[in-house]
C-alpha cells in the first residue's frame, strides 16, 4: 500500500469533497458570482461609450500621467514606511525584553479598525496645513502598518529559535543574526504584507479624500460626482483596476511563497528574548510614540473636538437619524450578504472541484477592486438595469453585498469547514434530504461562525464611505456621509459627534470582534 | 465454501439482503474498486477486512449512497440502489451508518440524537426510550454527547442508526477509536444487539480479531477486490492465497517438497490442505507448532511473553526460522535446544 493512499483513507466518511455538488447549490452560488462580477461589465461599457479615440486621448494626457505618478508615489512611500515600521515593531514585541511587550502585541494591531477618514479627519482638524501628500502619507502609514506587522509577527513566532542559536554559536552577534538569519526567513511574510499595504493605498478613498490629495480614487469620485464626466470616471477606474491587478498578481505570488516557508510543526519552545540593555528605554520610547501617533492622538483629538462640539450644542436629531440609518443599512447588508455568500461558502467548503474554485475566486475578485470602482460600476448597473432602485436603498445594500461578499464567503467557508461533513452524511442516511440536512445540522453547528461573519459585514458597512457617498438615497444620511460633509466644509467641531459615534459603534466593536475571532486585519475596508 | 448455493430458494427470500456485483470505482488516476462482488444475507453480520487503502471505505460510501459507482450494481432487498439509471439518494435507501467516531450531533441531547431519524409523532418517545434501555443508556437521555464516554457514544450512534429501522447498517471501523480495554466489551455488546434484532450489517475494519470474532462471514479485501469471502474459520484455516493467509494471521513458510498429496519437510511428513501445485509453498500457523525442551532439532533465538501465550522464534538446524505460539508455561531461555513438530495438516499456498 502506497503511503498517500493510506493517508487519504483516513478521511473516512468525511470524504464528501469528491462527490458532485447538487445543482441547486451550484446555481445559487452562480448568482452570487454574477452579482459580484457583473457590474464590472458596465464600467467597460461606459468607458467605451464615447468611442475608443476618446478613451485613448483620455489616457494619454498629461493630467492622467501626473495622476498615475502621484498615486504610485504615494503607494511606494507608504508601503516602504509600513514595511520598516511593521517589521521593526513585530521583531521588537516578539523577540526583545521591551517592557509590556504582551500589551504592545495587541495594541499595535488596533489602528486597523479605525477608518482612515476618521483618522484623517482628526489630523486635518488639528493641523489643516497637512492637507495633501504629507497628510495622506502620515494617515495611511499609521492606519495600515498592521498589514505588515501582523503577518510578520505571526512568522516570527513560528521561527525555530534553534537556527538562530546555531548562528550565534558560529560567531555572529545577535544583531547580525537578525539580519542574516531571521530577516531572510521573514521575507515572504514581509512581501505579502507590503503588497497588501500597496493594494490598500491604491484603493483607499477616505484618507486621500479628506486630505484632498489627487490620486485615482479621489479624482474618479470627483469626475463622477462633481465633474459630471462619467466616461472619464469609468476610464480612470479601468486604469486603476489595471494598477491594482498588477499588485494583486505580485501579492498572490508572495502569498504562495509564504506558505512554502513554514517549517515543520513550528518552534518546539519559545524563543529566547534579546536583552536590549541600555537601548531598552529608546526602543520603549519608539513603540510608545508609534502607539501615541496611531491610536492615542486620533482618539484624544477626537475627544477634544467632541468637547468643543458639545459646547456649541450637538444636533441630536441629525445624529440619531444618521445613526439609525447606519444601523438599518448595516443590518440589511449583513443579512443580504450572508445569504448571498452561503451557497458559495458551502460549495467551497464541501465540494472542492474546479468549477467551485472558480466561483469562489470570482467572488474574491471584488476584494482586489477598489471600493470606488465597485461603487461606480454599481451606479452604471443601476442606471442601465435597475433603474427603479437606482439611488434607492436596495441598490446600496446590493453594493455593500458585492463589496463585502469576499469577507462573508471566507467566514461561511471557515464555519462550514468546522462542522464535519460526517454529520451531513449521518443525517442523510437517516432520511433527511441534502438541503434539509445542510439547514438543520450543518447550519446549526456553523451558526456561531456564520453570526461572526455577519457581524463583520455589519461593522464593515457602518464604516464604508465611497459607495455610501455615491449611492445613498437622496435625503438620507449615515454617520459616514455626515462626517464627510461636515469635515468637507471644515466644520470639524460639528463633525465630531458623528466621528465619535462611528468609533463607538463600528471601530471599537470591530477591534473586539477581530480580537475575539483572531482575524484582526484579515480584510481591509474603508 | 459459499453457503448461498445450498440455501433454499423460496420465492421472495433469495433476494433479501445486500447484493453488490461487479463494482468499479476510480478517482482521477486511481482504480480503487476493481469489480467487487459481495453478498450479505438478511440478518447476518459480514465484515469487510482489509488494510488501509484497499478500497473498503469507498465501498461503504457507495453502498450508503455518498459516492456514485462507475460500473456494477448495488441491490438491497431486491431494490436496485445504484447501477441502473438514477441512483437512489442516501436519504431514501434505508441504509444506516455508524461512523468511526460515532459522529453524534453535538448540538443535540442523547435522546434527540436517537430520535433524529424518526417521525415526530407520539410513538417517537417510546421508540427512543426502548433503544435507550436496550443499550443500557437509560437515564442518560438528556446528556450531551461530550458528556459520554467513547463506548457510550458509540452505543448511541448505533441506537440512532437502528431506531430508524434501516434495512442495512454500515459500521465504519466503529471500535478503532476506543481504547484497547474498552474495545472488546463494546464490540461484544454491539454484536449482540445486532444479532438480537436480526439486523443485516456490514462492518468495515482492518482489525483481524474484530472481523473474525463478531461476524458471520468475512470478506477479505485486497487492492480493490474481494480476495476471499467465507466464514471466519474458513478464512483463517483455508485461505486461498498467501496474501489472504498473511493478512488474517502469522504464517510460517517451511521448505520442503510435495509428493502425492503429502508434504515432506525437515520436520517430517504432513497431511496437506489446499491445492498442491508445483510452485506451491508449504505453510502452517504458529499455533500449530509445538515445542518441547530439551531437544536437539532447533535453537530458541527469541522468546516473548504475552500473558495468555508465549511467542517463540526458533532456528531449525537447516537454517529455517519458524515461529511458535505456545502456552505461557513454556518460556525457555534464548539458546536453549528444543524439539519442534507440526500438529495437524499443513496448508499449501501459491
Amino acid at each position: 500500500m502506497a503511503l498517500p493512499t493510506a493517508i487519504r483513507t483516513r478521511f473516512r466518511f468525511g470524504r464528501s469533497k469528491q462527490a458532485r455538488a447538487p445543482l441547486w447549490l451550484v446555481l445559487t452560488a452562480l448568482v452570487g458570482a454574477l452579482v459580484a462580477l457583473g457590474p464590472l461589465v458596465y464600467v467597460f461599457d461606459r468607458a467605451r461609450s464615447r468611442g475608443l479615440d476618446e478613451v485613448q486621448s483620455e489616457i494619454w494626457q498629461r493630467r492622467t500621467f501626473d495622476l498615475v505618478v502621484r498615486s504610485l508615489t504615494l503607494m511606494l512611500v507608504v508601503t516602504a514606511l509600513c514595511v520598516v515600521i511593521g517589521v521593526a515593531a513585530a521583531i521588537v514585541v516578539a523577540r526583545t525584553d521591551v517592557p509590556f511587550r504582551r500589551v504592545w502585541q495587541v495594541v499595535l494591531a488596533l489602528p486597523l479598525s479605525i477608518p482612515t477618514y476618521v483618522a484623517a479627519y482628526t489630523w486635518i482638524a488639528a493641523r489643516p496645513s497637512l492637507a495633501g501628500f504629507h497628510g495622506a502619507t502620515i494617515v495611511l502609514t499609521l492606519c495600515s502598518y498592521p498589514y505588515v506587522y501582523l503577518p510578520v509577527l505571526a512568522a516570527v513566532s513560528r521561527l525555530d529559535p534553534a537556527q538562530e542559536e546555531v548562528a550565534r554559536s558560529l560567531g555572529h552577534s545577535s544583531l547580525a543574526v537578525v539580519w542574516r538569519v531571521t530577516l531572510p526567513q521573514l521575507r515572504p511574510a514581509i512581501a505579502a504584507g507590503g503588497l497588501l499595504v500597496a493594494l490598500y493605498v491604491l484603493s483607499d478613498f477616505g484618507a486621500v479624500g479628506t486630505m484632498r490629495y489627487e490620486v485615482f480614487t479621489w479624482v474618479i469620485f470627483g469626475a463622477y460626482n462633481a465633474g459630471f464626466n462619467p466616461a472619464r470616471a469609468a476610464i480612470l477606474s479601468l486604469v486603476l483596476v489595471a494598477c491594482a491587478s498588477l499588485v494583486v498578481m505580485f501579492e498572490v505570488r508572495a502569498r504562495g511563497a509564504a506558505q512554502t516557508v513554514r517549517v515543520g510543526g513550528g518552534s518546539a519552545r519559545p524563543a529566547p528574548l534579546l536583552a536590549l540593555g541600555r537601548a531598552r528605554s529608546v526602543v520603549l520610547g519608539a513603540i510608545a510614540a508609534l502607539v501615541g501617533a496611531s491610536i492615542i492622538f486620533p482618539v484624544g483629538s477626537l475627544l477634544r473636538l467632541l468637547t468643543r462640539g458639545v459646547d456649541r450644542g450637538i444636533d441630536w436629531s441629525a445624529l440619531l437619524s444618521a445613526l439609525g440609518t447606519s444601523l438599518r443599512l448595516s443590518l440589511m447588508a449583513a443579512i443580504v450578504t450572508t445569504v448571498m455568500a452561503a451557497p458559495v461558502g458551502v460549495l467551497a467548503a464541501r465540494f472542492r472541484t474546479r468549477s467551485s474554485v472558480v466561483i469562489e475566486r470570482v467572488t474574491y475578485f471584488a476584494h482586489a477592486l477598489p471600493g470606488i470602482v465597485i461603487a461606480i460600476s454599481m451606479v452604471y448597473t443601476g442606471v442601465r438595469l435597475l433603474r427603479p432602485v437606482y439611488q434607492e436603498t436596495p441598490l446600496l445594500v446590493l453594493t455593500y453585498a458585492v463589496l463585502f461578499l469576499p469577507l462573508s464567503v471566507a467566514s461561511v467557508r471557515a464555519a462550514i469547514e468546522q462542522s464535519p461533513p460526517v454529520f451531513e452524511d449521518v443525517a442523510r442516511s437517516l432520511g433527511r434530504r441534502h438541503v434539509v440536512a445542510l439547514l438543520t445540522v450543518t447550519a446549526r453547528l456553523a451558526a456561531p461562525g456564520l453570526a461572526a461573519g455577519a457581524a463583520m459585514v455589519f461593522l464593515a458597512t457602518m464604516k464604508e464611505l465611497p459607495a455610501t457617498l455615491l449611492l445613498h438615497p437622496t435625503g438620507t444620511e449615515t454617520l459616514a456621509t455626515r462626517l464627510w460633509q461636515r469635515s468637507g466644509v471644515s466644520d470639524y467641531g460639528g463633525a465630531a459627534p458623528f466621528a465619535a459615534a462611528l468609533v463607538v459603534f463600528a471601530a471599537v466593536p470591530t477591534a473586539v470582534l477581530g480580537w475575539w475571532s483572531g482575524r484582526l486585519g484579515e480584510f481591509p475596508n474603508d | 465454501m459459499d453457503g448461498l448455493e445450498s440455501s433454499p430458494t423460496t420465492d421472495g427470500r433469495d433476494d433479501s439482503g445486500l447484493l453488490v456485483s461487479g463494482l468499479h470505482k476510480s478517482y482521477a488516476t486511481r482504480h480503487v474498486l476493481r469489480g467487487v462482488d459481495l453478498v450479505v444475507s438478511e440478518g447476518t453480520i459480514t465484515a469487510v477486512l482489509g488494510p488501509s487503502g484497499c478500497g473498503k471505505t469507498t465501498l461503504l460510501r457507495i453502498i450508503a449512497g455518498f459516492l456514485a459507482l462507475d460500473a456494477g450494481k448495488v441491490v438491497l432487498d431486491g431494490t436496485v440502489l445504484d447501477g441502473a439509471g438514477r441512483a437512489v439518494p442516501p436519504e431514501r435507501r434505508h441504509v444506516g451508518i455508524v461512523p468511526q467516531e460515532g459522529a453524534l450531533f453535538p448540538h443535540l441531547s442523547v435522546a434527540d440524537n436517537i430520535g433524529f431519524g424518526l417521525r415526530r409523532d407520539p410513538t417517537r418517545r417510546a421508540t427512543v426510550s426502548k433503544w435507550l434501555d436496550r443499550l443500557g443508556l437509560a437515564g442518560r437521555e438528556s446528556a450531551r454527547p461530550h458528556e459520554l464516554s467513547g463506548g457510550q457514544q458509540q452505543r448511541v450512534a448505533l441506537a440512532r442508526a437502528l431506531a430508524a429501522e434501516p434495512k442495512l447498517v454500515l459500521l465504519d471501523e466503529p471500535f478503532s477509536s476506543l481504547d484497547a480495554a474498552l474495545r472488546g466489551k463494546v464490540r461484544e455488546e454491539i454484536a449482540s444487539v445486532l444479532r438480537e434484532n436480526r439486523v443485516t450489517a456490514l462492518l468495515v475494519t482492518h482489525d483481524q480479531q474484530e472481523a473474525l470474532s463478531i461476524s458471520d462471514r468475512v470478506a477479505v479485501m485486497l487492492d480493490g477486490n474481494i480476495a476471499q469471502a467465507g466464514t471466519p474459520t474458513e478464512i483463517y484455516r483455508f485461505p486461498v492465497s498467501m496474501a489472504v493467509a498473511e493478512f488474517v494471521g502469522d504464517v510460517n513458510i517451511i521448505p520442503g517438497e510435495l509428493h502425492g498429496g503429502v508434504a515432506h519437510t525437515a520436520l517430517g511428513r504432513h497431511a496437506v490442505v489446499g491445492q498442491p501445485t508445483s510452485s506451491a509453498r508449504i505453510t502452517c500457523r504458529p499455533e500449530q507448532v509445538s515445542v518441547r525442551v530439551p531437544g536437539d532439532r532447533a535453537t530458541v533465538v527469541e522468546a516473548r511473553f504475552f500473558g495468555a501465550d508465549t511467542v517463540l522464534r526458533l532456528r531449525l538446524d537447516d537454517g529455517t526460522v519458524i515461529v511458535a505460539r505456545s502456552p505461557p508455561d513454556t518460556m525457555p531461555k534464548i539458546g536453549t535446544r528444543a524439539d519442534v513438530s507440526i500438529e495437524g495438516p499443513v496448508l499449501v499456498l501459491e
